[in-house]
């Protein structure tokens, strides 16, 4: 009997290898016995739900560790990372803006909250990768180079603000690529 | 007792439904357990995760099974409840009893 292709394949890139086969036996078990009893579209929907609701237990599962973690799932861990950072960031910016609505004055603690964020977003990132040290090191290259940026956003009325935003917008997403695959060429 | 040592709602549950179901119980089973007990329907890979903290824990051991083929040729992982794990759900019973001894508990929930 054959489970849903999408949700099968959605499991498949977050599961870790050593417990992919468990799982996937585990729903694919009680997937058929729902296919004898209740029909194929409750079925589907039961291993829909299933696959989606377990997605965060598995990406935060130990075992995703260097030997069993697969691409894709520190690909979803850093892009979730990186929406959380420009959530808070964004949050920032509008406090900011009601407290100094006459123009973009920027207050110390404005650069020192802006650091933590950039901060906070490494520590995020450096904990989706556990025991990946290559990785590792590029998360805290990009987490530092946001961090960087962050002096220059300061002086926001700057013509070098664009770049300063590129640079923290778009250092973590390439840096995760770029580690992700670096981390495909070394499995091959 | 580190708070660390202190079992979870959930892996309080995982642990008691494995002791009702008996060593050698796989995911799936004792998922079934928690929702025809609790009638609550928990993520198979909640279950899973919660099982493989415990088993760091040393609480649970698993051991793999063969391939069959009403699970479309995957293998089980069986899970078995060890002397600590007995050792936690004795002291989480007895915390709950020393907690709820003297108050109206027993009225309010009857």
């Amino acid at each position: 009997m054959k489970v849903p292709l999408i949700p099968q394949t959605l499991l498949s890139a977050v599961t870790p290898r050593s417990d992919y086969e468990c799982i996937a036996g585990d729903l694919h078990e009680e997937y058929a016995n729902l296919v004898r009893s209740y029909g194929r579209v409750h079925a589907d929907r039961w291993y829909w739900s299933q696959v989606m609701r377990s997605i965060p237990a598995l990406l935060a599962s130990s075992r995703n560790d260097a030997a069993n973690c697969r691409p894709a799932a520190t690909w979803i861990k850093s892009a979730c990372s990186l929406v959380t950072m420009l959530f808070f960031k964004d949050v920032l910016d509008r406090l900011f803006d009601v407290i100094h609505p006459d123009g973009p004055v920027r207050a110390p603690v404005y650069f020192i909250l802006n650091w933590l964020i950039a901060a906070a977003a490494g520590a995020l990132l450096a904990s989706t990768v556990r025991d990946h040290p290559v990785r590792a090191a590029f998360f805290a290259a990009a987490a530092l180079t946001a961090g960087f940026a962050v002096p220059i956003l300061a002086g926001i009325s700057s013509p070098l603000a664009p770049a300063a935003w590129l640079l923290l917008v778009g250092a973590v997403p390439a840096m995760c690529i770029g580690a992700a695959t670096l981390h495909v060429i070394r499995q091959r | 007792m580190s708070k660390g040592d202190y079992l979870g709602e959930f892996e309080h549950i995982v642990l008691l439904a494995l002791l009702r179901l008996g060593d050698g119980a796989h995911g799936a089973l004792i998922r079934k357990e928690i929702e025809a007990v609790t009638e609550r329907s928990p993520a198979i890979g909640a279950v899973h995760a919660t099982l493989e903290r415990m088993e760091r824990k040393h609480l649970v051991s698993s051991w793999i099974g063969e391939p069959t083929e009403e699970r479309g040729g995957k293998a089980k992982r069986h899970f078995k409840l060890e002397k600590a794990g007995v050792a936690a759900l004795k002291q989480a019973r007895v915390t709950f009893l020393r907690l709820s001894a003297g108050t109206a508990l027993r009225e309010q929930l009857a």
